[in-house]
């Protein structure tokens, strides 16, 4: 039989509820019979877990008996895998069978409330994810199913999400056992790779190898982390009394049986594995013992019922986390019976808690009292389930204190600790004598106060906590039932790891536990006694330990640490381009292992023999002084000039290399640049400009200092950087003698860098090309749209042919005739230029790439001299689309020619040759020159998408205009 | 060379013929601007991504080693055109929505999916830095689509500054690494290292400089602070496409040029990601917790993946885990991106004009009133935590594990405990969704209901059923050869 099958039963209930919704059943069926139906589900379950019992138990420790996977990721070694032995099964049969008489108990308390099925539909989800939790077979089914824990309780806790409190509670609880969850897989990761499995029979016989490691502390802190929040042990207890904001048939479940049992239970089943050892005890010891306590004190103060039994709840995890951190037989003896024995008495009051306050509207102590006349059943069982939370004999809970108070005496530690141990539980279990009394007493006994109405609750839902209340007098009462001793010894030996004996009898004789006891008993009744003056005078001195401030603390500095460093946010490019820049230079700084000074100290001799160093050094003085003129200029337009002069210095460089190509290109590009820049400066406003400029030089000192200190600190370590790369790198390049000597041979070329574009690299010049022309579109769409307000959707058209139109140059100025002639002198000059150096590409220097650029030139010349109009009317080829495209397609084409001779695509083609058309000597009609072309044209093409959206004239930025008026003025 | 060349970049030339005729088509044949274009495009998307699926299962280099095809490429390409289509769906109705219906979006998404494309089987650095140009052209222009607003313009106008700087950076890396190595081919790169022919020091250096010009892209911490102007002023589905598509991109560089060339340098570069991958996780979570506008909390969430994602880069030095260690961030890739492109979609429902209905409380009383919509969002957000069972779940356990394979303990409880903290943001969302009333305005239109809805259940399915999803990450290996 597969163990998944229990999960799919209440999933099934979970969708049925849904049905219920979608179905538009509620008007033929009561909620109540809905939840009567679906507690069928848990109750099939219970009945099903229980007839495994016998295989696991007689199974013994150390295997597991039941097991079933199934794979998800087998790869990642991620399985659903599924586990039963003795600890999963007494969980198993816990969460189900409470669950049954939780559902009962639903289905009266929302009497009537047709939307309740979102509840239920809720309790069935958190049902599953909790069966799932503790049938888990490895650990990461066991961590999704303890997330779907956190979710699920989350959704229950949540269900009055109209109330603030129960959204504030329902978030913290979230926050922190959602988050204690990442951690715990953290956690369960690092045991994971220790171990070599998620497998829990793996991991479970491998203590030796994971106490041995390392990483243990810290697998251990983070899974301890997570078990902790999740079972509210201090501080992380303050979700509990807020998650009380749910609806009590949830916080019965969630908060006495299941959710906060969890990390009991992960801490139970990690102890063969992580376990005994010194960290362990203490840790698990010491937080025990501090939430016992804690929880016991607080209980006290409460006057709501359900906040009283949360810190009653939050004592009782604290006493099991302290059992688990004792490796000692009867430790685990009393864990299982503490497990047990909780939640038949918690549950049984918290359901009582509910029904008081659905009879009487109230669950305030002090607005409740005498009201055991007109409840008896619902006192009877109070009561019960009172007495044994105090520990009184003869209810379970008086077993569970005794074995309990045995297991504080400890072979391997200093006597003193057991005294302490010794005199916490014997506190602990005073105070929640005490806090029983109070609950007792409080809500049935005394005084009725006036206006209290009060009736018996109908029975089936008073018969659903009556069942664990008898259950926990019977088990006690009865002599030594075996099955359920051998269940819990079952389950004692999986968390212990060795067998553990289990007996159930009453009485063992005049023992040191009985004497404890008789001691804890005697001081709880004082302090019931004198629960008055206790509460009003002991207990107003001490605080809460509600940690509100803590955590609300810790929130808020987690936003104020937010916010603060979002202002480093504030949008400025230039703090940006600081933070990057300053990176950058740590960076170098690190991996550089290079004394910045260094290259300073054994500085190259400076060799000025030969003009051409002389020109050299002096090409380089001047390309930095144009730089540093670029940023000292203020006015934008010399600034361009400054650019412009030192990228041309920098071809003067390359001229001197001699690298004749690459310092051409340099220098086009240099020139269409200023061009570009120009036009596109008369487009903006002369008074934004000067606003610009205003902010662009004015700053305090203080961050000119630190910009210049940070431009000098990255200029000198990529000086370094550079210095390094010229001194040491290697001196033979591998490439270089390649192109050389094949260029001509292969492609026929004598000018090698044409060679190299057009040939041997011409995937990346196809690529080059497409970026370049995307580069025109992008600045195109932009452009172009802004002139374009909502409505005006025509194209610009060109002016019709013919049409005499009035020439203005750039800016609306007149410009002369006698340099309009030139300018009308240059385009065809400037084509004839272009064309020689497509023709020439394989042989000088030059190629398609300087050719458009050429062409594109003398357009932009046009542009200035002529004007939009003027210029669009005459040159009606030069649109972008049809050039671009045009160009694309051709390289595409041109590239994909061979193919068709089933010869590589690029490969070099003389198509002259192959048509046999003559051409005069030197020319050839190769395919590196139609790439050429097609370069050319592209090339053409983006820039005249540029100049075409940059040199219109009516393109008045309205919104640039009136967003500028906003900005406070400059001087 | 050969056919097989061309048959390795076919995708690539399906895709680039397509945009390039669809300027002409669009021009020219669809005048009216009746919703063609973005069908044609979309269209266009599928064949390349036919053209992709085809090269299943093959490994071999094109053009003397520029480019290379194998299951890393296809695997990137594949994400890169699906996250194109999802990228039209998200525009189709809000850029009509938002009085910016151009065509051009559609080809300039084309065009920079190219250029993604390409870095998918760049397998030389010059190729590497014109595909990172021809991918990020296109998205500074797509950023600044919202002119005339101020916003997008500033959006654009940042991008493109400091992203240019950043291109200038992979540039001088690239010619670094050329004069350390003496090539500019990653299989050339490993041969120096290997023949002891390179200069390594120089090499790390160029190799720093690239890193810093590709963490610009996939904004890694400190080089991220583009990121929230950004993606706050640049319309809504170019943000989501950008914060999936570019940051993708920038990965598989990232991946390709660290993993495959320089895994000798990681002695000194491990250390370099690993205090950027820590940075960027805990920069991003911790700052996400103060936006109260939903765009800028996902710029930030996208920043913090950024940063989980560069964990599984730290480990490229060991070979034994590198190959895991690739499958782990690929499938991250993934699960970030059917998450956000989700989440996205909300945000797209939900978001007016004039950048309104984009603050946090604009999504409050979502559950009531759109219980679909909101339910998908609350899973994007638990995927975005890491909450099972979600996509970001397992791509999160993948990672960590990984991670601690390679021995970084440290890093991935780093790592972990971000995640505790993004869980306070990224639940905050789905409690004001939930339990606070409100009256949300939302336009959902078919498409992007579709979208939501169906990277909702993609989410929760996939990773149910990662199985083969994973195997096809794992197939995703880097060979040079």
């Amino acid at each position: 039989m597969t163990l998944v099958i229990v999960l799919i039963a209440c999933l099934a209930g979970a969708l049925l509820a849904l049905l219920f919704k979608l179905g538009s059943f509620e008007r033929k069926f009561s909620i109540t019979s809905l939840s009567l139906f679906l507690a069928l589900a848990p109750g099939w379950t219970f009945i099903w877990l229980l007839g495994r019992a016998p295989q696991v138990i007689a199974t013994g420790v150390g295997g597991s008996q039941l097991e079933w996977s199934f794979a998800w990721l087998p790869s990642l070694g991620l399985n659903l895998s599924f586990y039963l032995d003795g600890l999963s099964l007494l969980f198993g049969l816990l969460i189900s069978g409470i669950g049954v008489l939780i559902l009962v108990y639903t289905g009266y308390y929302f009497k009537g409330d047709a939307s309740a099925w979102r509840f239920l539909a809720y309790l069935l989800l958190f049902m599953a994810a909790m069966l799932g939790l503790v049938l888990a077979g490895d650990t990461i089914t066991l961590f999704i199913f303890w997330e779907a824990t956190s979710i699920t309780s989350f959704l229950l806790v949540a269900y009055k999400y109209k109330d603030e409190s129960a959204r504030q509670g329902a978030f913290r609880a979230l926050l922190i056992t959602g988050g204690g969850g990442i951690a715990l897989l953290a956690g369960l990761l690092l045991v994971q790779s220790i171990a070599g499995s998620s497998q829990w029979r793996v991991i479970l016989n491998s203590g030796a190898l994971i106490r041995g490691n390392d990483l243990y502390p810290l697998a251990l802190a983070l899974i301890a982390f997570g078990a902790f929040t999740k079972s509210a042990q201090a501080p992380a207890h303050i979700w509990l009394p807020g998650a009380m904001s749910a609806p009590t048939p949830a916080s019965a479940f969630l908060h006495s049986a299941t959710m906060v049992k969890a990390g009991i239970y992960l801490l139970a089943r990690f102890n063969p594995a992580l376990g005994n050892t010194d960290l362990w005890f203490w840790m698990l010891s010491l937080v025990g013992m501090l939430t016992m306590l804690t929880g016991a004190y607080l209980g006290l103060k409460q006057n709501d019922l359900k906040a009283l039994l949360a810190y009653s709840t939050i004592s009782q995890l604290g006493v099991m986390v302290m059992l688990i951190g004792q490796d000692t037989e009867i430790a685990f003896k009393a864990l299982v019976v503490g497990i047990l024995a909780h939640a038949l008495y918690k549950s049984a009051l918290f359901m009582v808690a509910g029904i008081i306050d659905h009879e009487t509207g109230t669950r305030d102590l002090r607005q409740l009292g005498g009201i055991w006349r007109a409840m008896p059943a619902t006192f009877s069982i109070a009561l019960v389930g009172a007495l044994s939370m105090a520990g009184l004999p003869p209810l379970f809970g008086f077993l569970a204190k005794e074995t309990l108070l045995a297991t504080v005496t400890h072979p391997s530690v200093p006597i003193v600790w057991d005294w302490i141990f010794t005199l916490a539980v014997v506190t602990a279990g005073a105070l929640l004598l005490a806090q029983s009394g109070l609950l007792v007493a409080g809500a049935f006994l005394g005084k009725r106060p006036e206006g209290l109405s009060a009736h018996e609750a109908p029975a089936p839902m008073w018969l659903a906590p009556a069942v664990p209340a008898v259950a926990s007098l019977l088990i006690s009462a009865l002599p030594e039932p075996a099955s359920i001793a051998g269940l819990l010894a079952s389950a004692a030996a999986s968390a212990f790891g060795a067998k553990v004996k289990v007996s159930l009898a009453l009485w063992t004789g005049l023992t040191v536990p009985l004497l404890l006891s008789i001691v804890a008993v005697s001081l709880g009744s004082l302090i019931f006694y004198f629960r008055n003056r206790v509460r009003n005078r002991l207990m107003s001195i001490l605080p809460d330990f509600t940690f509100n401030r803590a955590y609300q603390g810790l929130l808020s500095g987690v936003d104020r640490a937010a916010y603060l460093v979002t202002r480093t946010q504030h949008g400025r490019l230039r703090s940006y381009l600081s933070v990057m820049i300053s990176a950058l230079g740590l960076l170098l700084l690190f991996l550089g292992r290079i004394p910045v000074v260094a290259p300073f100290i054994q500085a190259p001799r400076l060799d000025l023999s030969g003009e051409l160093a002389v020109l050299r050094l002096f090409s380089l003085l001047l390309a930095v002084a144009a730089a540093l003129a670029t940023i000292l200029l203020h006015r934008d337009l010399f600034a361009i000039l400054a650019l412009s002069a030192s990228g041309l210095s920098i071809a003067m460089l390359l001229i001197l290399e001699p690298a004749p190509d690459v310092a051409m290109v340099q220098i086009i590009v240099d020139l269409l640049l200023v061009v570009i820049l120009v036009l596109a400066l008369t487009r903006i406003p002369r008074e934004q400009r000067d606003r610009a400029r205003y902010y662009t030089f004015h700053q305090g000192g203080l961050s000119l200092a630190r910009d210049i200190i940070l431009a000098a600190g990255a200029g000198i370590v990529m000086t370094a950087v550079t210095y390094q790369a010229l001194t040491s790198r290697p001196r033979q390049s591998i490439l270089t003698p390649y192109y050389f000597e094949n260029a001509l041979p292969l492609t026929g070329a004598k000018d090698v860098v044409g060679a190299i574009v057009a040939d041997f690299r011409g995937f990346d010049t196809m690529i080059e090309i497409s970026v370049f022309a995307m580069a025109g579109i992008g600045v195109y769409t932009l452009l172009r749209y802004a002139s374009r307000k909502a409505g005006d959707r025509d194209e610009r058209s060109p002016a019709p042919a013919g049409q005499a139109l009035k020439s203005l140059g750039i800016g609306g100025l007149n410009t002369s005739p006698f340099i309009r002639s030139v300018a009308s002198a240059v385009l065809p000059l400037a084509l004839v230029i272009s064309a020689t150096h497509l023709l020439l590409g394989h042989m000088q220097p030059g190629d398609g790439f300087t050719a458009g650029v050429i062409a594109s030139l003398a357009v932009a010349f046009w542009y200035v001299i002529f004007g939009y109009d003027v210029t669009r009317q005459r040159l009606r080829w030069f649109k972008s689309p049809y050039l671009t495209g045009a160009g694309l397609l051709l390289a595409l084409l041109n590239a994909s020619v061979p193919l068709l001779l089933a010869q590589p695509i690029f490969s070099p083609l003389d198509y002259g040759a192959m048509l046999g058309i003559s051409l005069p000597a030197g020319m050839k009609l190769t395919s590196a020159l139609v790439f050429e072309l097609a370069i050319a044209i592209s090339v053409v093409g983006g820039v005249s998408a540029i100049l075409d959206a940059l040199g219109h004239p009516k393109d008045d930025d309205v919104d640039a205009i009136r967003h500028l008026q906003e900005i406070p003025p400059g001087e | 060379m050969n056919v097989q060349d061309l048959y390795a970049i076919s995708p690539l030339i399906v895709l680039v013929t397509w945009a390039t005729l669809l300027i002409l088509v669009d021009v020219y044949i669809i005048r009216d601007r009746n919703g063609g274009t973005p069908i044609l495009a979309a269209l266009g998307l599928l064949v390349a991504m036919g053209f992709a699926i085809a090269q299943t299962g093959q490994q071999y280099t094109a053009f003397n080693g520029m480019a290379v095809v194998d299951g890393f490429a296809i695997f990137l390409q594949v994400l890169f055109l699906g996250s194109g289509l999802v990228g039209i769906a998200l525009a189709y109705n809000y850029l009509q929505r938002m009085g910016i219906e151009r065509s051009e979006y559609y080809i300039l998404l084309l065009y920079s999916i190219s250029g993604m494309m390409l870095m998918a089987i760049a397998a030389d650095l010059i190729v590497v830095f014109l595909a990172l140009e021809l991918l990020s052209i296109p998205l500074y222009v797509l950023a600044g689509f919202g002119r005339p607003k101020v916003e997008p313009e500033e959006a654009a106008l940042k991008y493109f500054l400091l992203g240019a700087f950043a291109g200038g950076f992979v540039v001088y890396g690239i010619a670094l690494a050329f004069g350390a190595t003496a090539t500019t081919s990653l299989a050339g790169i490993v041969q120096a290292v290997n023949a002891g022919s390179a200069n390594l020091t120089l090499l790390s250096i160029g190799a720093a400089l690239i890193l810093i010009g590709l963490g610009f892209k996939v904004a890694a911490v400190p080089f991220h602070m583009w990121t929230p102007d950004v993606y706050q002023g640049a319309p809504s589905a170019v943000t989501a496409f950008m914060s999936v598509g570019a940051k993708a991109g920038g990965f598989a560089a990232l991946l390709r040029v660290f993993v495959s060339a320089l895994p000798e340098l990681a002695a000194d570069l491990s250390p370099v990601l690993w205090v950027l991958a820590a940075l960027t996780m805990i920069l991003g979570n911790v700052v996400a917790i103060a936006q109260g506008n939903i765009k800028r909390l996902l710029a930030y969430s996208s920043i913090a993946h950024a940063g989980y994602i560069l964990m599984a880069l730290v480990v490229f030095g060991n070979t034994q885990v590198s190959s895991d260690a690739v499958a782990a961030a690929l499938f991250y890739l993934v699960a970030y991106a059917v998450t956000s492109f989700g989440a996205w979609a909300v945000v797209i429902a939900l978001e007016k004009a004039e950048q309104k209905g984009l603050a946090l409380d604009d999504y409050a009383g979502l559950g009531r009133k759109y219980p679909g919509l909101a339910a998908a969002m609350a899973v994007f957000m638990l995927s975005f935590t890491g909450v099972p069972p979600t996509l970001g779940f397992v791509g999160k356990l993948y990672l960590f594990r990984t991670v601690l394979e390679g021995g970084f303990i440290w890093l991935a409880v780093i790592g972990v405990l971000t995640s505790l903290v993004s869980a306070y943001y990224y639940l905050r969302i789905v409690v004001i969704m939930y339990m606070r009333d409100g009256d949300p305005q939302v336009h959902a239109e078919p498409w992007l209901r579709l979208t939501a809805g169906v990277t909702a259940v993609a989410t929760v399915v996939l990773s149910l059923y990662a199985g083969p999803l994973f195997a096809w990450a794992s197939q995703a290996v880097l060979k040079l050869f």
